[in-house]
């Protein structure tokens, strides 16, 4: 088991840094820069931005060096911690980052909760009443679950929510609470402006995961085990609970990983909706006026966050099935 | 108009002479009423005014102060906070207000709030001058008073005298060299010397403080718009908003190199330690000139701005502003959650255009008015075109740059383009429609009747909607269907296909008006692709000219051509003849007659020789002379003769629909917010060097009921 | 919803023997039913999947009629019918459509329409209309109806007044074949690089799983949008097409990759499979003709599952500005126009491309539902 985690951990590190690598070398690729975006956007306000101007900028940010010769600065400073300067944000990306990285983690992390505690139950109850009515309402909501463009979700609830709830929405907190001291009332309010994206993001993986648990159930219910302990006599609710849904649990512990990805995913463009700052609206804002250091920094710790799920779904599964520890 | 040998320089230096004399009798002697009386002359009640534009005389300092409840006891009298002669507001819609209260605005950026250079347009308290009517007149803002020599090449510039920081340390010409001397001519931070400080052949001007409180300029040639440049921008800051002008050395000084101890080597880089430090929108102890200074400042949240006991603006019943006790900005990421937001009644108050609120969005802010206590203002845009489109003057290849040259192609486009429909869908019908000008607000235009006459010639040049004509003048220089596919070709037959390259992210009112270009020229035979380019990579391609036409802007550009003259004459690569305004811009440098044996695509810069006796070198002529022309009428006439060149070359960029209304939500507890009707050209709010609302003066709004806004 | 999850979950319901290499009845013969007609007939006993292949073919069949099936040329703006309202129907001798009349007020800054039904617009029937060439090929201008005056907005019409049923139809074009397109290719590469990581074993296997892994470890929207970053920016509307079609299936191949590897990995220890190993046939011939044929209807059944991904991420992109633009026409630059306050609070017919996605993805899932239930019955 110690040299299954051992290896595991290797190629985490190894994983994370080739992605950092590839990712800095995609970004860089893209034509144009940072500054062509910003000295556009002066122009378009009417500044006069002069040719010295622009060199200096460029020097000043590196903006003609090699690519390597900028992962080199980069990566160097990602170990030290020093993550480089944001052009777009104009502070450093290290501020950056941990302002932000809270909500996001919050927010997927909430999410995944939410998508578990919702989708076990009305999974088991799916499959434990396959076609009976609530079961196809509950299908049907499912596929549509998963068919609705997030953004245009977030944007439907956004407004539904302005005209019919009067509820405010957009950012975390309300006028009052913005810049005020933390506080029980300031945690309601942020909560207050938090559900409503958290479901959203959470609507396509809940939808998902009861499939794959109502499926997994339902063959494990089709099981011999199961029908010898019902057999002998034990009551139906512990079968399910204790035999057949421990055991339908497997695949859902494999899934980890990819549904962190989604909810990620998912995040990032929920958030451009609600106007909420987390890491994933600033990494696709970096990303389209080409942000280098901030985009390529974000990929990195979104990677990292990744990657730990991926482990902890590994070691978990090689430790509930002993088989998986000699696979890949 | 009957004068016009009376400048407006000239007329307005007078009078802020007579209005300081004025004062200091106020202060030296008679009782007390000056202030009150000249109070009296607005209405005095709540309400809203119907009086029109803003005294150009600057109105007498009215004695007696009051200040804010909430202002600190310990700090020292209004009086003497104040300088000696305060700012007066001279706006005839104001009205006394209260103090007190909180303001919510929003700002919109995807990048952060240090990002969010919008919210630094509401202050004009660091410009040296400000303007006055929409632009129609200058008047004083720092500076009291100022004058120049007969030649326009020395200007003497009068600083009130007791202006002091936020933190109360007096302000002095002192905090203006720092920034000559250490920034600009150093060339630090990226700065480098704005063009009011440049004479008309382009030499930086000497900087002198002649004392505390005077500053000289002196040029090696005529400088005519110096004072209207220094009224352009709110100015200030770190340079996002204009020139800096002004810094508090005083504070800065720790972080420089020369001064302070323990500064790092990347002091000056783009988001260092000296950018962080002098952005008052930023940090907390960065003393400003405007009304408020940053509370609290956060990257996702926004900005908390507070009052600045020390503003030297005052209302005319002796009222120290600003009014209202704290700003609260709020950054919002998505310009959709911010319509829903203005809706819901959590902004105070919103300039749409920094929101991304357009025409399109009034009837969902309309809708919900009633609930969210909102009101809808329109000011006029100012806009000299609406949407915009031009090809560029110096295509590569020959033959398609042979026909964009020729006028008569331009002018078929020109007519083969249904600019009511872009009226009708884009701008509710309102505006005019336009062949493409600069600001019709502008002062050429206002001036007298040939200007009048100037403004509506070039207007209406090409604006009819005529395909018929559009058709004759494609067959007259060759361009027909050769080929009898329905589509025009190139006189050589040759297949024709115009290109519109436009940013990805171009808003929605480009884009209507793009797909109308599109199916009128394919009405007359020509087509024309839309052609989607990333926004960060637009500007370096243009820059090689090789993209073929352009199509998001706007020109609006100035109370005054020459402040801005870049859409009037080509003088850098950016607009529509991006080859040849960039040859401009190497004039004079080492840049200059080299690499004339290459490809003028080639070259690096990509520039190219204009034609001797072409259009671009007649308006560059004329240019170059209005720049040293000191007689402020001569000037107009050599803008009129540029215009002549536009209507008979031209149209070098094909507008839609001039002055079409901004939209600005206020709250309607919110008062002091001037009505379109108040304003004396009914608005000018597109450009951003006559900086709306900053021109209002944002620090005299004030809530009827301040208790009810205290969050 | 979420894309990835699709894509590498898709085969996660039989996810214990992927990981594992159990071995699931490789070569089962039931009677004399060959495995074809048995998994036909296990199809058609799914109902709901029956329905949407029902559905898909008439949406696909649309898109092949598109320009015949419109009234309007997708892309012709019309001004005075800005964010009209879909036509209000009547009956004049046949089906007639309400004229319409733009009114705008200028001071109020709000367009209206009056509807009129006193003089309805009969529809005429396989008429003269605009001019388009049929499956891209044969110029035509009949359309299956049209109005002689007026439009007939059957789903409203967009900002610049174009008529949103031509648009809708036209866009299921692009993004009905991007996710079609991209999938293929990402069976393609994943069934060929499953097989050699599932066969090959040892290092080439090791170095697969690693890539693999790599390229899941970064979330799927921020990648695709690094890459579609990259994509150059003078692309015709086609080359844009097949650019963000590899740039789909780039991600999409690596779920399907494991997958096809643990089942050759199963396969590959099967009895039959040694046998043929003994008898010296080559290791390509093993892989055409018993690895590859067994796995292939459990490829074609997780890579039905992966469509729905791939449509959703095309409109995605669109959404954040970097996947096809407007002047193309496809889902995504429709429901980009839609995603604005002023549409879902005033003209909430632009929101219809969107059912047509949403009913799309439906039909994809449980399309892929019941051919992975036919093929793959004990998984």
């Amino acid at each position: 088991m110690l040299v299954f985690v051992v290896r595991r951990l290797a190629y985490a590190v190894l994983t994370v840094f080739a992605v950092s690598l590839v990712a800095f070398f995609i970004i860089e690729l893209a034509p144009g820069s940072a500054i062509t975006a910003e000295i556009s956007r002066l122009r378009a306000q009417g500044n006069v931005v002069s040719d010295q101007q622009v060199q200096a900028l460029e020097e000043q940010y590196g903006i003609n060096d090699p690519w390597i010769v900028k992962y080199g600065k980069w990566a160097g400073g990602l170990v030290t911690g020093d993550f480089g300067q944001s052009f777009a944000f104009r502070e450093p990306v290290a501020d950056l980052i941990w302002s932000r990285l809270g909500l996001s983690i919050a927010l997927s992390i909430g999410a995944i909760i939410v998508a578990w505690a919702v989708a076990i139950p009305i999974g088991v109850y799916s499959a434990t009443h396959r076609y009976s009515l609530p079961d196809n309402v509950i299908t049907v909501i499912q596929f549509i679950g998963v068919a609705i463009p997030e953004f245009l979700l977030a944007l439907a609830v956004m407004t539904a929510a302005v005209r019919w709830g009067g509820i405010e929405v957009g950012g975390l907190f309300s006028n009052e609470y913005r810049n005020a001291e933390w506080s029980a009332a300031k945690f309601g309010d942020m909560l207050g402006h938090l559900w409503m994206p958290l479901v959203v993001i959470t609507v396509g993986s809940t939808a998902w995961l009861t499939r794959v648990m109502r499926a997994n159930l339902f063959d494990v219910l089709g099981q011999q085990y199961i029908q010898t302990a019902r057999a002998k006599g034990v009551a139906e609710s512990r079968v399910i609970w204790k035999h057949a849904v421990r055991n339908a649990l497997h695949p859902l512990v494999m899934t980890f990983g990819t549904t962190l990805s989604a909810l990620i995913s998912g995040e990032a463009i929920v958030s451009i909706v609600f106007a909420l700052p987390t890491t994933g609206q600033a990494l696709l804002q970096s990303l389209i006026v080409k942000d280098t250091y901030v985009a390529a920094t974000l990929l990195v710790f979104l990677s990292i966050l990744l990657v730990i799920g991926n482990v902890i779904s590994d070691l978990a599964l090689a430790w509930i099935d002993p088989r998986a520890r000699t696979a890949g | 108009m009957e004068l016009p040998l009376v400048t407006r320089r000239s007329l307005l230096y007078g009078s802020a002479v007579v209005a300081g004399t004025a004062a200091l009798a106020a202060c030296t002697g008679t009782s007390s009423s000056p202030g009150q009386d000249q109070s009296g002359n607005g209405p005095t009640g709540g309400g809203a005014s119907t009086a029109v534009g803003s005294a150009t005389e600057p109105l007498p300092a009215p004695g007696t102060y009051q200040q804010a409840p909430s202002i600190d006891p310990s700090l020292p009298p209004v009086e003497e906070r104040l300088p000696e002669n305060p700012y007066v507001i001279p706006h005839h819609w104001v009205t006394p207000g209260k103090y007190g209260g909180k303001l919510n605005l929003n700002t919109f950026s995807t990048t952060g709030a240090a990002k969010a250079d919008s919210d630094r347009n509401f202050f004009y308290g660091h410009s040296p001058l400000r303007y006055l009517n929409d632009g129609k007149d200058i008047g004083p803002g720092l500076v009291e008073s100022w004058e120049s020599n007969d030649d326009a090449s020395e200007w003497t510039f009068y600083f009130r005298k007791g202006l002091k920081w936020s933190d109360g340390e007096p302000f002095t010409t002192e905090n203006i060299l720092f920034w000559w001397n250490e920034f600009v001519i150093e060339q630090k931070m990226a700065v480098t010397p704005p063009d009011e400080a440049r004479s008309g052949t382009g030499t930086l001007a000497e900087f002198t403080a002649v004392d505390d409180t005077t500053l000289r300029m002196t040029f090696d040639a005529p400088a005519p718009l110096t004072a209207d440049r220094m009224a352009m921008w709110v100015n200030g800051n770190i340079g996002k908003n204009g020139p800096i002008w002004l810094m508090p050395s005083h504070y800065l000084k720790q972080f420089h190199p020369s001064y302070g101890d323990d500064v790092p080597d990347d002091w000056d880089t783009v988001g260092g330690l000296m950018e962080t430090k002098a952005d008052w929108h930023r940090n907390p102890d960065c003393p400003t000139m405007i009304g408020y200074k940053c509370k609290s400042f956060d990257n996702t949240r926004g900005v908390v701005l507070e009052r600045n006991p020390y503003y030297w603006a005052v209302m005319p019943n002796g009222d120290q502003l600003p009014y209202i006790d704290e700003i609260q900005i709020s950054v919002v990421s998505d310009a959709e959650a911010g319509k829903l937001q203005v809706q819901q009644g959590s902004v105070d108050y919103t300039h749409g255009p920094f929101n991304q609120i357009t025409l399109n969005d009034v009837q969902g802010i309309r809708d919900s008015a009633a609930q969210a206590g909102t009101e809808v203002v329109l000011w006029d845009s100012g806009s000299g075109t609406g949407s915009i489109f031009f090809l560029n003057y110096d295509y590569p290849d020959e033959e398609l740059r042979a026909v964009i040259r020729e006028p008569k192609f331009r002018q078929a486009i020109s007519h083969a383009f249904n600019r009511e429909a872009v009226r009708r869908s884009v701008y509710f019908n309102t505006g005019e429609p336009t062949t493409g000008t600069l600001s019709p607000k502008a002062i050429e235009y206002q001036i007298n009747d040939t200007g009048r006459q100037a403004y509506t010639s070039w207007r209406d040049a090409y604006v009819a909607y005529d395909p018929e004509k559009a058709k004759q003048l494609l067959e007259e220089i060759g361009v027909t269907d050769s080929d009898g596919d329905g589509l025009r070709e190139l006189p050589s037959g040759e297949k024709l296909t115009l290109r519109l390259d436009t940013t990805a992210d171009s808003s929605q009112e480009h884009k209507s008006k793009d797909n109308q270009l599109v199916a009128d020229l394919k009405a007359v035979g020509i087509e024309m692709r839309i052609n989607p380019i990333a926004p960060q990579t637009y500007d370096d391609e243009w820059k090689t000219g090789q993209l073929m036409g352009h199509s998001n802007w706007e020109v609006g550009d100035g109370p005054n051509h020459l402040v801005y003259p870049q859409w009037l004459v080509p003088l850098e690569y950016t607009r529509w003849a991006p080859l040849q305004g960039q040859w401009y811009q190497q004039l004079g440098t080492k840049t200059e007659g080299t690499e004339l044996d290459v490809d003028p695509w080639e070259r690096t810069p990509p520039r190219m020789e204009p034609e001797p006796d072409g259009p671009i070198q007649k308006l560059w002529d004329l240019y170059n002379a209005s720049k040293v022309e000191p007689d402020e009428m001569k000037r107009h006439q050599l803008v009129w003769d540029m215009i002549k060149i536009h209507i008979s070359d031209g149209p070098f960029f094909i507008g839609s629909v001039a002055n079409y209304p901004q939209v600005v939500v206020a709250k309607t507890d919110l008062k002091n917010v001037p009505r379109k009707e108040n304003l004396a050209l009914g608005g000018m709010v597109n450009p951003w060097i006559h900086p709306s609302p900053a021109v209002y003066d944002p620090e005299c709004y004030f809530w009827d009921n301040p208790d009810q806004h205290t969050s | 919803m979420t894309a990835t999850a699709q894509i590498s979950g898709a085969g996660l319901d039989e996810g214990t023997s992927s990981g594992t290499g159990g071995p699931v009845a490789p070569d089962s013969k039931i009677g004399e039913v060959s495995q074809r007609s048995l998994m036909l007939r296990r199809f058609r006993r799914s109902k709901l999947a029956v329905v949407s292949l029902v559905i898909l073919l008439l949406m696909y069949l649309a898109a092949i009629f598109a320009g015949f099936l419109s009234p309007n040329d997708p892309a012709a703006v019309n001004q005075e019918y800005k964010y009209a309202a879909p036509s209000a129907w009547t009956w004049s001798g046949g089906p007639a459509i309400c004229r319409v009349t733009q009114e705008i007020d200028p001071i109020n800054i709000s367009t209206t329409y009056v509807t009129n039904c006193d003089q309805p617009i009969p529809l005429q029937f396989f008429s003269r209309g605009y001019e388009y060439e049929l499956f891209g090929l044969i110029p035509t201008d009949r359309h299956l109806f049209t109005v002689p005056e007026g439009r007939v907005l059957v789903f409203g019409a967009d900002g610049n007044g174009r008529d949103l049923f031509s648009r809708t139809i036209h866009g299921a074009q692009v993004s009905l074949t991007i996710g079609l397109l991209g999938v293929v290719v990402a069976t393609v590469l994943g069934s060929i690089i499953g097989t050699i990581s599932g066969y090959a074993g040892g290092a080439a296997d090791t170095v697969i799983q690693r890539v693999i892994e790599i390229i899941m470890s970064v979330p799927t929207i921020p990648l695709w949008a690094t890459m579609a970053a990259v994509m150059p920016q003078d692309l015709s509307v086609t080359q844009r097409y097949f650019v963000m079609t590899m740039i789909l299936s780039l991600v999409a191949w690596t779920g399907l990759a494991r997958q096809v590897r643990g089942k050759v990995m199963g396969y590959a220890s099967a009895d039959y499979v040694a046998a043929a190993r003994s008898a010296n046939a080559s290791g390509f011939r093993i892989v055409t003709t018993h690895l590859l044929p067994n796995a292939a209807s459990h490829i074609v059944a997780v890579s039905m599952l992966a469509i729905p991904a791939t449509i959703l991420a095309e409109t995605a992109l669109s959404f954040l500005g970097i996947g096809m633009l407007d002047p193309a026409i496809s889902w995504g630059v429709l429901l980009q126009d839609a995603s604005r306050v002023d549409v879902l609070q005033q003209y909430l017919w632009v929101l219809i491309p969107g059912v047509a996605v949403v009913l799309a993805i439906t039909c994809f899932q449980l399309l892929g539902d019941g051919v992975r239930d036919a093929v793959d019955p004990y998984s």
